[in-house]
């Protein structure tokens, strides 16, 4: 996929965030970022982007919270939310499959196919419009 | 003696006729008009037993012949009214010893030599009369008290053996013949003998059926002087030599000791028991019920046994009771039987009580074994409070290792990200010497990575978090799946990956996650193992289990090291290549198949390769 996107990063981490912002842009994509879920729903609000990659354990409004805020939004029915997760607790797995997110990413990411993999969420588009 | 003799009251005798009168051993006795005696000669001491100054002034009658046998012997009494004939009379009279002997009278009255005196002439006929008796008895019961299981002595009026079986003379060790004639007395304990004489006196004198066991415990004493517990029953049989009283004597010896092994055993038991009838009375209890329960047994005997309970209880109880009753068998402890007892104080304490019925010739009784399970349940509500503590420190455990890991992986994610951006070359190009390098650092990021998982997998494995919901699994699809996920790490080496899967599904009840995660860990080892060749994995029926098997071509594991294999951390040394890996992969895999019930078997020879098979159930 050569076609520019419109990426929204939610992280708090600021290394993990330079990582997926250099790999995105350095495909040609154009990318956004918010450190917490709350900056996160608003930038969302505001840019209306593609795609939404959220982690999942972040200050202030975690990424469940930030699915809930963009889901209850029906101006944001289009916008992609994948979670980028660690499954570092037992249940993180079904829980993520549970809230309802469009699909997740594993950390750590792997570079060389991470950018493919984000391309083809977009593409996808919303797993179950926007029921 | 009140009074001294009176001359003028005795017939004046000829010298002869005294020394007559002396050496007569017949028992010579004159009697004046009211029978009291005036004369009493050395035969009539001999005979039974009383000094002449011991006799004079009594009453015949009453010195003779005392209780019930006195109006008999009156009856009999001669010529007080006249009658001038002699007579004779036969009875049995008592000796100064207390001893019985039949004695045959001859009787005059004479009126010459005063007003009713009279003279008898008695003789002891005991020993003819008892062989004369033997002789009838034995010719008419001698089959039948031969015949009969106990000892059977035949005892007459004066208290000595008439006649005696055989199983009698063994059982007192007697030649046969010997207990003939022989008191009966001699039968039991000398200590307790003036006391059966006078029961013996009693027993004749009102004689009835009397069965076995129903007296006080009773002692025999054998020829030896051995003591051993008897049963006696005896009955009356009047015969035309007088009234005959048989005894039945059974040794109780075994049934004693068996009565009393029982109660050593109840004794000894560290148990409470309780034995009850079947109205629910308590028949027997030993010592420890008393401890327990604070009555003493002679309070319990015949009480009901929902005394034990508290009155809550007590009616369910008599309904519990009963429909045991009904149906009894043995119940052990702790099937589901726990009650509260109550202390005769008022106390409930906690018990558990196992039943068993014991069928006697009584009736159905039943024994209850009650233990007190204060203690235990006291320790019981430590333990589930401490599994409380140890669930609450498992969890903050692994929320401290998820946090851990989480924290581990942040930085991670950074090294293998831009280590992973710099080998894509985006900022452009490099030497071999960094891309060497660079790959080495990976290296160690994924390795690191690894390691964080598998302990991760570990903890949750060790403490229980895991669990597998088993349901219908396709096992060629998991082995479809494993096999994609190591397929590039296969063609990477050279080395040709293949599945063996049947046509058909093969559908076992597994979890398809931990399956895969197995199959996975053991076709990566396989692959890290072998330079050149192949990895196969096969997956087969076999009988009632399914067998994925992976094989290599690889180097082989020695003998010896093979019990190391599923422990965590004891990678083994293979060559001097270093490989990735955590040594945590085959324990993770061992715990993941005994998780969906099965295991995982090795093969291997050093140098041709190994087989890993996992070995499920297979329905």
């Amino acid at each position: 996929m050569s076609e520019m996107a419109r990426i929204l990063l939610v992280e708090d981490n600021p290394t993990n965030l330079e990582l997926m912002r250099y790999l995105l842009t350095h495909h040609g994509h154009h990318v956004e970022s918010a450190q917490n879920g709350e900056d996160g729903v608003r930038l969302a609000r505001q840019l209306r982007p593609d795609i939404v990659l959220c982690d999942l354990r972040m200050p202030y409004l975690d990424g469940y919270g930030l699915l809930k805020r963009v889901r209850a939004d029906r101006g944001l029915d289009e916008v992609v939310v994948i979670a980028v997760t660690a499954y570092s607790m037992p249940d993180d797995r079904k829980r993520v499959a549970a809230a309802g997110f469009d699909g997740h990413l594993t950390k750590p990411i792997a570079p060389e196919s991470v950018v493919g993999q984000v391309e083809g969420f977009i593409a996808a588009g919303r797993r179950n419009g926007s029921g | 003696m009140s009074q001294g003799p009176l001359p003028t009251r005795r017939p004046r005798l000829q010298p002869v006729e005294d020394a007559l009168l002396a050496l007569n051993p017949d028992a010579l006795i004159v009697t004046d008009p009211l029978t009291r005696i005036v004369h009493w000669n050395a035969g009539a001491e001999a005979v039974f037993g009383h000094r002449e100054q011991d006799a004079l002034e009594r009453p015949l009658v009453e010195l003779l012949f005392p209780g019930d046998r006195a109006r008999e012997v009156e009856r009999a009494l001669p010529g007080t009214r006249g009658c001038a004939a002699d007579s004779r009379l036969e009875a049995v009279a008592l000796r100064a010893d207390g001893s019985l002997i039949h004695v045959d009278f001859v009787t005059r009255a004479f009126q010459g030599t005063g007003p009713g005196h009279v003279l008898w002439v008695g003789r002891d006929v005991t020993q003819p009369r008892l062989t004369q008796a033997a002789r009838h008895l034995e010719a008419r019961y001698g089959e039948l008290l031969e015949s009969t299981p106990d000892g059977m002595l035949l005892v007459g009026e004066t208290g000595h053996i008439v006649l005696a079986n055989g199983n009698a003379e063994r059982m007192f060790g007697y030649d046969p013949g010997e207990l003939q004639g022989v008191p009966v007395d001699a039968l039991v304990p000398h200590r307790v003998r003036e006391v059966h004489v006078g029961r013996r006196a009693g027993y004749v004198n009102q004689p009835r059926v009397r069965a076995m066991g129903g007296g006080a415990e009773l002692l025999g004493r054998r020829k030896s002087g051995e003591e051993f517990p008897v049963e006696v029953s005896l009955s009356p049989l009047r015969t035309d030599d007088g009234l005959v009283v048989i005894s039945a004597v059974r040794d109780v010896s075994d049934r004693l000791n068996a009565t009393r092994r029982f109660r050593a055993l109840l004794e000894a038991a560290p148990d409470a028991i309780v034995i009850t009838d079947s109205q629910g009375r308590i028949v027997l209890a030993n010592s420890q019920t008393d401890s327990l329960f604070g009555y003493s047994r002679e309070e319990l005997i015949g009480q009901k046994v929902e005394v034990l309970l508290p009155d809550r209880l007590r009616g369910t109880h008599v309904a519990h009771r009963e429909g045991y009753a009904a149906y009894p068998k043995f119940r052990a402890m702790g099937a589901g039987l726990e009650l509260f007892a109550r202390h005769r104080d008022g106390r409930e304490f906690p018990v558990e009580v196992s039943l068993s019925p014991i069928s006697t010739k009584e009736g159905m009784l039943t024994s209850a074994a009650i233990r007190d399970i204060t203690e235990r349940k006291a320790v019981q509500r430590r333990l589930e409070e401490q599994n409380l503590e140890l669930a609450r420190a498992s969890e903050a455990k692994t929320n401290f290792l998820a946090g851990m890991s989480h924290e581990l992986r942040t930085p991670l994610n950074a090294i293998i990200g831009f280590t992973g951006t710099l080998l894509m070359r985006l900022p452009g190009p490099l030497t071999d010497e960094q891309e060497k390098q660079l790959k080495t650092v990976q290296w160690a990021g994924h390795h690191l990575l690894a390691l964080i998982n598998d302990l991760l997998d570990l903890t949750r494995i060790e403490s229980g978090e895991t669990h597998v919901d088993l349901a219908p699994v396709d096992g060629s699809e998991a082995a479809l799946e494993a096999g994609t996920q190591v397929r590039s790490q296969a063609e990477e080496k050279g080395l040709e990956l293949e599945l063996d899967l049947p046509e058909t599904p093969v559908v076992i009840r597994s979890e398809r996650r931990a399956l895969t995660q197995v199959l996975m860990n053991l076709l990566a080892n396989a692959v890290k193992y072998t330079e050149t060749g192949r990895v196969r994995l096969r997956l087969r029926r076999v009988d009632d289990t399914v067998r994925f098997e992976v094989q290599d071509t690889g180097i082989g594991i020695r003998r010896e090291d093979r019990q190391r294999l599923f422990k965590a951390f004891s990678r083994l040394e293979r060559g001097n290549e270093k490989r990735p890996g955590t040594g945590l992969g085959l324990y993770l895999s061992g715990r993941l198949a005994a998780l969906l019930g099965g295991r995982i078997d090795v093969h291997s020879r050093v140098g041709v390769g190994s087989t890993f098979t996992l070995v499920l159930p297979g329905a």
